[in-house]
């Protein structure tokens, strides 16, 4: 088994898009400073 | 023990025989080969040749929440999540949009605040008021970082208020151990190297600029208010200022038709500003609420065919094949927790010029809709009924993309037909489309980038 990436639990762990249309897309309405680097 | 209902099983791959595991609550993601993979369907029988075998990885992956020991388990974490994704908030971050005016020399054929287009701009009262609020949030959560999106209308006509708000947030936050950013979004008509400059003193770290396309495409949807066109200018002031600061590009589009899209590209890569530029985020254009007053007149419903999961899962697929031919940087992973900022307790808010809050940029300019003011420090009943919503009640707890979807956006169940925002906006289809292909993307982008750094060290 090869671990890519662990579980992770918390809001600050999680990878989070916010305002995204529809989940996956990367459609950002209000892209937050995390997604504009 | 078993797995997860939030478990995507991708099968032969890498490669046959290989199996990645990717968790939509946890993001775990791992590859397994075909005999743990046949393990995972003997989990219960202890006494299993493979179960005894692969014992340390069942209990790896369980602790990583790709298995679940039961039901109850499984209902446990997943309320867990999605009380978490409602009240807890990001303390790295506050991140905050606040609005010069909404008044705008742009008159583009689909924008949401059209309707509530006034001249009132965000005075010296409404500035300081807004600096105490903020002020006050940034102590209440003890976040370790503001970040201020000036937005509007067009916020580089009211550039004052700018200068107020950000020298005074500036100050206070060196004072109080706290970073401070600030960004732009605007249309780049008034986007000079003189105002980066000036904004630059103040913490100006990029800026966003809505582009549909080159010369009469973006014309079209994209106009002077007082008529003509406005690319020639728009362009000039990005190639002038794309040395100076990152400068994010916006790009919609129609129909899944990204060949407006693509000629941008091309016209970028040519003028040699291509790969200096911040991110390019492609969106389809969706509905809007109606005028003031009437939010449920909505308008531009046949823009709902833009959503369409077929459509929606197509143009995806072109927009990363153009990036990768242009060499692009691919935005982060698709398979991210999506969260609708409507239903957070604390999440980003958007102040408009005369100090209403909203959490959802595209409800501006409907007072109803406002969940408070900069005048009080909690949020008013209208706040509280969104974030009480619990749309994701109506999903089944089965379904493999609740824990990164908890029931959708809002506003796509306002304007998408139901106009209330109480019904939950599935996109389960486009979501079983595109998921594979998102997480072999992830698997892909995670292996090169362990290479890379071990080439490296």
């Amino acid at each position: 088994m090869e671990v890519i990436q662990e579980g992770k639990w918390t809001i600050e762990e999680l990878s989070v898009l916010s305002c995204c249309w529809p989940p996956g897309s990367q459609n950002l309405q209000r892209p937050e400073p995390e997604d504009e680097f | 023990m078993r797995l997860s209902n939030h478990t995507i099983i991708v099968a032969d791959y890498p490669n046959a025989g290989d199996s990645l595991l990717y968790s939509t609550r946890t993001q775990a993601l791992v590859r397994i080969g075909s005999d743990l993979r046949a393990a995972l369907d003997v989990l219960d029988d202890d006494a299993h040749e493979l179960s005894v075998r692969h014992r340390d990885e069942v209990r790896h992956l369980h602790r990583m929440g790709l298995l679940v020991a039961d039901d109850q388990e499984e209902l446990d974490k997943l309320r867990a999540h999605l009380e978490q994704i409602k009240y807890a908030h990001h303390q790295d971050c506050f991140a905050v949009t606040v609005l010069t005016t909404y008044g705008c020399n742009f008159k583009c054929t689909y924008c949401f605040e059209e309707s509530s287009r006034t001249t009132v701009k965000l005075d010296t009262l409404h500035q300081h008021k807004v600096i105490r609020w903020l002020k006050y949030k940034v102590r209440e959560f003890g976040y370790r970082n503001l970040y201020i999106n000036y937005y509007g209308g067009e916020p580089l006509l009211n550039q004052p208020a700018i200068e107020q708000i950000s020298a005074e947030m500036k100050r206070w936050c060196a004072a109080e151990g706290v970073g401070f950013r600030m960004a732009l979004q605007t249309n780049g008509y008034l986007l000079t190297p003189a105002v980066v400059e000036k904004f630059k003193k103040l913490n100006l770290v990029s800026a966003r600029v809505s582009l549909d396309g080159v010369g009469a495409d973006h014309d079209r949807y994209r106009p002077l208010r007082g008529g003509g066109g406005t690319f020639e200018r728009v362009m000039a002031n990005i190639l002038d200022c794309a040395d100076l600061l990152p400068i994010g590009i916006s790009v919609g589009y129609a129909g899944g038709d990204i060949a407006p899209l693509r000629k941008l590209v091309t016209y970028l890569e040519d003028k040699g500003v291509l790969h200096k530029l911040g991110r390019i985020i492609p969106s389809p254009i969706t509905p809007t609420l109606g005028p003031k007053g009437q939010p449920e007149a909505i308008r531009g419903s046949d823009c709902m065919c833009n959503s369409r999961d077929g459509v929606l899962a197509e143009a995806a697929r072109q927009i990363r094949v153009l990036f990768e031919e242009k060499g692009i940087p691919q935005p982060r992973s698709g398979m991210s927790t999506n969260v609708c900022p409507l239903v957070r307790e604390n999440g980003g808010v958007t102040i408009d010029q005369e100090g209403r809050i909203y959490k959802c940029n595209s409800l501006l300019g409907h007072p109803e809709f406002a969940v408070g003011h900069v005048d009080d420090v909690r949020f008013n009943e209208r706040g509280d009924m969104f974030r009480d919503l619990d749309v994701w009640k109506q999903c089944p707890v089965d379904c493999t993309y609740l824990p990164m979807c908890s029931g959708g956006c809002r506003l796509m169940s306002f304007v998408g037909g139901n106009k209330n925002f109480r019904v939950a906006s599935c996109k389960k289809p486009y979501l079983e489309t595109m998921a594979p292909e998102f997480i072999k993307q992830d698997y892909d982008r995670n292996t090169a980038d362990r290479s890379a750094a071990a080439t490296t060290l």
